[in-house]
């Protein structure tokens, strides 16, 4: 791989309390593509959101290396304020950080610590609400606790899109919210990875959601790193993700059981698309697509 | 960063002592206190002291824990009480019998002087030193023993500008004498006394606290306070509200953790900045947190209700448990030895 943003070399971290001592990630080595949407799926307690809070230097390596674009993380001396608003970092609840009376100052909290001119912040700011779909019009001068659930998590996702970060790392951002908010939540990601070229960092244990959204995955169990690849080779793996107490995506599920009654379907089918495809070859049913698209939706 | 931070510090086991009920060992505690004050009365008789040392030891022993980490826990507090006993060992009492007289010593001022000088000529080859660009000094400054020295150094300098200001009317030539000091039978006697039930009355209480979970440790107060319910205090009230914040203790730490990390991910600075900024910081931080303990406080007043709590009911307890022969057998032994050691 040519042009990694983050490199990460026989990490490993353990967690000290008192006469307790957990080895919480155990020699990782991992390189993420710039540009790309990386997920980190395992069950709890796994180590991924350990792993995560290396990248902006909330945690330091007991041992290995962490290079996130160019910076070693644990290096002496390392601007870690410098590191943090390049890597932007949303943990789950989001919605539990906000505090200030208006959107706007909330939105703001970030570009103002980075001594920016106030112009330049009520751009940015300004910028960031429209980027998660609350036009600053309408939303900057509401109190934050009077929107619902969703618009909150999208409240704080513009509080950190507003440092315009070059990495956004995301702990479970659908946790606890309805379909459509989630769905909705998606699109804004989608948007910033392509308008902006953001690299994402999703930890998720919703499957259908990496399915959505990553080009690769990273399976974590027990504090190791037990495999990668993109999402269409590692779910056609299900009995082994199985044994790591993952699931595959309905879908997949849907297909190996399918597979199971003795109908014909490539192991290379993963999207909704793909698999009405080939159905409708394998039967001759010609069908619309339309419908299609519109079940793809609530997927 | 608050990983390393423990609430109460019981270790599990399955030693004799954690085997014994939480109401025993607060009994214990409390009878070993009443037990020294009595033994304070008499002078110079060892056997309640005997028995306390070795109460302390056999106490250490069965609770598994390692002299090593009960030496770790005492040793700020022995270095404070010998810092105590210094003016104890001194005090005089008239009808007391000295042992022993250090006769007065003759201190001249211009050995003082000489010695602020001396430290004068330190402090500058320090801050020279410091200023200078070489690396070996530069990484030695960086390293977080030195702020403790400059620290020590400023507070020195403090106190050498106070003497010399004291001392600064006095001619060359003079003395002045430091003593006479007396060591006396009662001030000796004080001091052992008090050294050795500071010490294991502490003692007592980190076994206890090893030993003894803090939930246990409140339904143990809670029904040892029973009989205070006839008076119409609020007992209940009181063991509902502490185990609700030792329950959560744990939980709004863990809040709080992820709060601060999530704040200093998108730019908050607790440690640099101008004081406005810092306090915005805090705010970032507090005006959540409150939020959350409201919320909880809510949310879970709403589920005792739903569950019928009332206060008014007889409260029943999680860990039910009664007196066993262990606890009677452990306090029996204890009382009679105490007694016998009282009474020789």
């Amino acid at each position: 791989m040519n042009d990694s943003i983050i490199t990460i070399r026989h990490l490993s971290h353990t967690y000290q309390s008192g006469p307790h001592v957990r080895a919480a990630l155990v020699d990782i080595n991992l390189e993420i593509v710039r540009g790309s949407c990386v997920a980190i799926i395992g069950v709890t307690g796994s180590g991924k959101s350990t792993l995560v809070q290396h990248l902006n230097g909330l945690l330091r390596p007991t041992s290995g290396t962490v290079v996130v674009d160019g910076i070693d993380v644990n290096a002496r001396g390392v601007d870690l304020v410098a590191l943090r608003q390049r890597v932007g970092m949303l943990f789950q609840f989001p919605e539990s950080q906000l505090f200030e009376p208006t959107v706007y100052a909330d939105v703001a909290f970030g570009p103002r610590r980075m001594k920016l001119s106030k112009r330049e912040v009520r751009t940015r700011v300004f910028k960031a609400l429209e980027t998660v779909g609350l036009p600053p019009h309408e939303y900057a001068q509401r109190s934050p606790f009077d929107l619902s659930g969703g618009q909150m998590r999208r409240v704080a996702l513009a509080g950190v899109l507003a440092m315009s970060p070059t990495i956004l790392v995301l702990d479970e951002p659908t946790t606890g919210l309805d379909a459509d908010a989630r769905s909705e939540f998606y699109s804004y990601l989608r948007r910033v990875q392509q308008e902006q070229g953001v690299t994402i960092i999703l930890v998720s244990h919703d499957m259908s959601e990496v399915a959505a959204l990553a080009d690769w995955l990273c399976v974590l169990h027990n504090g190791h790193l037990v495999t990668q690849g993109p999402p269409r080779s590692i779910f056609t793996q299900g009995d082994t993700l199985r044994t790591w107490g993952l699931a595959t995506p309905p879908l997949s599920e849907l297909l190996a059981l399918l597979r199971q009654h003795g109908i014909a379907i490539p192991p290379e089918v993963f999207t909704l698309d793909e698999a009405f495809e080939v159905l409708q070859k394998l039967y001759n049913v010609p069908g619309p697509r339309v419908q299609v698209q519109q079940e793809k939706n609530h997927v | 960063m608050f990983k390393n931070i423990s609430f109460g510090v019981y270790y599990p086991g399955n030693s004799l002592l954690h085997r014994l009920q939480a109401r025993t060992k607060l009994l214990l505690l409390g009878w070993f206190t009443i037990f020294v004050t009595i033994a304070n009365h008499h002078t110079w008789k060892f056997a309640p002291y005997i028995v306390l040392a070795i109460s302390v030891l056999l106490g250490t022993a069965l609770a598994g824990i390692s002299f090593n980490h009960m030496w770790g826990r005492m040793k700020l507090l022995i270095l404070l009480s010998l810092l105590a006993a210094i003016p104890t060992i001194f005090s005089r009492n008239d009808n007391s019998l000295p042992l022993y007289t250090l006769s007065p010593a003759h201190v001249a001022f211009d050995a003082i002087r000489w010695a602020i000088v001396i430290y004068g000529v330190v402090l500058t080859v320090y801050i020279i030193l410091s200023w200078l660009p070489l690396p070996a000094i530069r990484s030695f400054l960086h390293w977080p023993g030195s702020r403790r020295m400059r620290i020590t150094f400023i507070v020195l300098t403090l106190l050498a500008l106070a003497i010399l200001w004291l001392i600064r009317n006095h001619p060359p030539g003079a003395t002045f004498p430091i003593g006479p000091f007396v060591i006396t039978d009662t001030g000796t006697w004080a001091l052992m006394t008090l050294f050795t039930v500071f010490l294991s009355l502490y003692a007592f209480s980190v076994i206890l606290t090893t030993t003894t979970t803090p939930i246990a440790l409140i339904e143990g107060l809670t029904m040892l306070l029973k009989p205070l319910r006839w008076l119409r205090l609020p007992v209940d009230e009181f063991a509902l509200m502490a185990l609700i914040a030792l329950r959560f203790f744990p939980t709004l730490f863990e809040e709080l953790e992820q709060l601060l990390k999530a704040q200093i991910s998108r730019g908050a600075d607790y440690a640099h900045g101008s004081l406005r900024e810092r306090v915005q910081s805090l705010v970032s931080l507090f005006v959540p947190m409150m939020q959350g303990v409201l919320r909880r406080a809510s949310d879970l007043s709403v589920a005792l209700e739903a569950r019928g709590y009332h206060i008014e009911g007889k409260q029943t307890y999680l860990h039910e448990t009664s007196f066993k022969t262990l606890d009677y057998t452990v306090l029996a032994v204890v009382i009679v030895v105490t007694v016998g050691a009282l009474l020789v």
